[in-house]
């Protein structure tokens, strides 16, 4: 009678988390003796990082997901998820399917690239492209800010990755997260947690790292510029618009095309006005579902053997890099166009060209209504804004031709 | 004396170390750039930039093309329609200048009803020290209308 008391609870014991803080063989062969305390530490980095979501309002849409999928992955024991199912090029979902957790089961929606194609569905549903169309110039803005992107890239081999990693650390610049979660999955899968968390971040930050570069790089007369009213897009051009640039650009980077597809479906749905109801789902109820999946299973990547490595700090100082030079880019290419347009175009719109849709542009109006009250940006800003978008998933689609 | 000397022979041997230390790392890091391959990173960055660019300077010239030939057809459109509303609206705008004109310290087309207003505006700011005198009223260049103003406040304040 005692000796099965004894068992069971001996079974128990071996079986909790307790113990599997000391027999993870894993986190023994990358952290030897301190291997019991790393689990831990990433507990109190995704307590921190829920702190952020919820006291401080950090992106909470996605912060919340992806911090509470970091706490669940390093739960001892757990057995919720296997980074080493996905490292290799190859994935055997058999055996994902066969002995993943649930983790695992929703994480292979992230390594077919499904979550971050759906989530470019709603946000075409919900992004107008009518301020680009009606100043195609803003196409070029969205360019100049992916130069952060290429620029990091160099930086990241520099510091010693892989050309594979440094492109997906590299594509943080592009202000982007399905991007960056697309291009890293398939490059860099080890690095994928690092590298959401430091996109993400950012992406919250940007109200506050892009002001300083803009005030910096340009003249108070410069900000003050008001633009000229947009031309009224005819409801035809909006519907060929989204048409166009699928088949054009997918014939020139074929591996742009599921994520710049799914944006135009989207776009092309809610411009159409004929499926009212597929918008409303794609926008909400869809893009909210796959959000949910989309966080979790990133931050399942955050296990402690992959995030706790010199490398994260490194990512996260490149990503800061990436997204400054990106507004840089765009910044100075807008002070090219003032000059060559004679004072028409103000540059502070240039910084939008990062994605971050639409904080990005409100940054633009911000900055440029600081500088004159009477002066509103936000609409010529929203042209190189959407134009990041596609110019990121065109840098994306070649670093993957080049490198996958 | 002998304490002193070994101190420094102490901190000499720190000194050394991290000497060693930096050199290990000097050495590593050259060996790194020597090993990466500086043209095929310098071609990557140049063959992203250009596609990326010559991309979307094609969709540039895309959107451009488009909006011309729309802009065609659009006047075509509008060509037949215009002319019969076009003589009426022009009354009605003469008008408004020859009322506005009368104010005697008004120097562009603003209403006395404006002009009031403001003069009141100022004297509830001035108080009643009197002795001001409104020489000249213009409208600031480049603003937009108040109404206007207060009407794209209130659509965007939710971005």
């Amino acid at each position: 009678m005692f000796e099965v008391f004894a068992d069971t609870i001996k079974g128990l014991l071996d079986d909790s988390g307790f113990t599997g803080l000391f027999s993870n063989p894993s986190l023994v062969a990358t952290f030897g003796d301190w291997a019991p305390i790393m689990p831990l530490i990433m507990i109190i980095i995704s307590c921190a990082l829920i702190y952020l979501a919820i006291g401080k309002g950090f992106e909470p849409l996605l912060l919340l997901p992806i911090a509470f999928g970091m706490l669940l992955t390093n739960l001892p024991s757990t057995e919720m998820f296997h980074m080493d199912y996905f490292v290799n090029k190859t994935v055997d979902f058999g055996n994902v399917l066969q002995n993943g957790g649930l983790l695992d089961f929703l994480y292979i929606g992230v390594k077919l690239g499904i979550y971050p194609s759906l989530i470019f569905l709603g946000i075409g549903a919900m992004t107008d492209f009518g301020p680009l169309i009606a100043n195609p110039k803003s196409f070029l803005l969205g360019a100049a800010a992916q130069l952060g992107i290429f620029v990091t890239f160099v930086g990241a081999i520099m510091l010693g990755f892989s050309n594979e990693f440094a492109a997906a650390i590299g594509i943080i610049g592009g202000a982007d997260g399905p991007t960056a979660i697309y291009v890293a999955k398939t490059l860099a899968p080890t690095i994928l947690g690092s590298i959401a968390v430091a996109a993400y971040s950012y992406m919250a930050l940007v109200p506050l790292i892009q002001p300083p570069i803009m005030k910096a790089l340009t003249s108070k007369k410069e900000r003050m510029v008001v633009m000229k009213q947009l031309r009224p897009v005819s409801r035809t051009e909006k519907l060929l618009f989204p048409i166009i640039v699928t088949i054009f650009i997918s014939f020139i980077v074929p591996p742009a095309a599921p994520l710049l597809g799914m944006l135009m479906l989207g776009n092309l749905m809610k411009e159409s006005g004929v499926v009212d109801r597929l918008v409303k789902t794609a926008s909400n109820e869809l893009m909210n579902i796959v959000t949910i999946f989309l966080g979790i299973s990133v931050g399942a990547t955050a296990k402690a053997e992959y995030f706790l490595t010199p490398d994260t700090l490194k990512i996260i100082a490149l990503g800061l890099v990436a997204f400054c030079i990106g507004t840089a880019g765009g910044v100075l290419f807008g002070k090219l166009m003032y000059v060559i347009t004679g004072g028409k175009v103000n540059p502070l719109i240039g910084s939008a060209g990062v994605s971050a849709v639409p904080m990005a542009a409100r940054v633009s109006q911000r900055v440029g209504a600081e500088a004159n009250p009477t002066n509103f940006l936000l609409m010529h800003a929203m042209g190189p804004n959407v134009a990041g978008v596609i110019g990121s998933a065109v840098a994306a689609g070649v670093l993957l031709s080049i490198f996958a | 004396m002998i304490e002193k000397l070994l101190t420094m022979r102490y901190n000499y041997n720190i000194v050394r170390f991290y000497y060693m230390m930096l050199n290990i790392h000097v050495k590593s890091n050259i060996k790194r750039r020597m090993n990466m391959d500086w043209g095929f990173t310098l071609s990557v960055v140049f063959v992203g930039l250009v596609v990326v660019f010559s991309v979307l300077i094609a969709l540039v010239l895309m959107c451009v093309v488009i909006g011309k030939i729309f802009a065609a057809i659009n006047k075509k459109k509008n060509g037949i329609v215009k002319e019969k509303p076009a003589p009426e609206v022009k009354q009605p705008a003469k008008a408004t200048v020859i009322n506005a004109t009368p104010a005697p310290v008004v120097e562009s087309g603003i209403g006395d009803d404006v002009v009031a207003a403001i003069s009141a505006a100022i004297a509830c700011i001035t108080g009643d020290k009197g002795g001001i005198t409104i020489k000249s009223i213009k409208r600031a260049k480049g603003s937009r209308p108040v109404w206007n103003t207060a009407s794209v406040m209130e659509n965007t304040r939710p971005f």
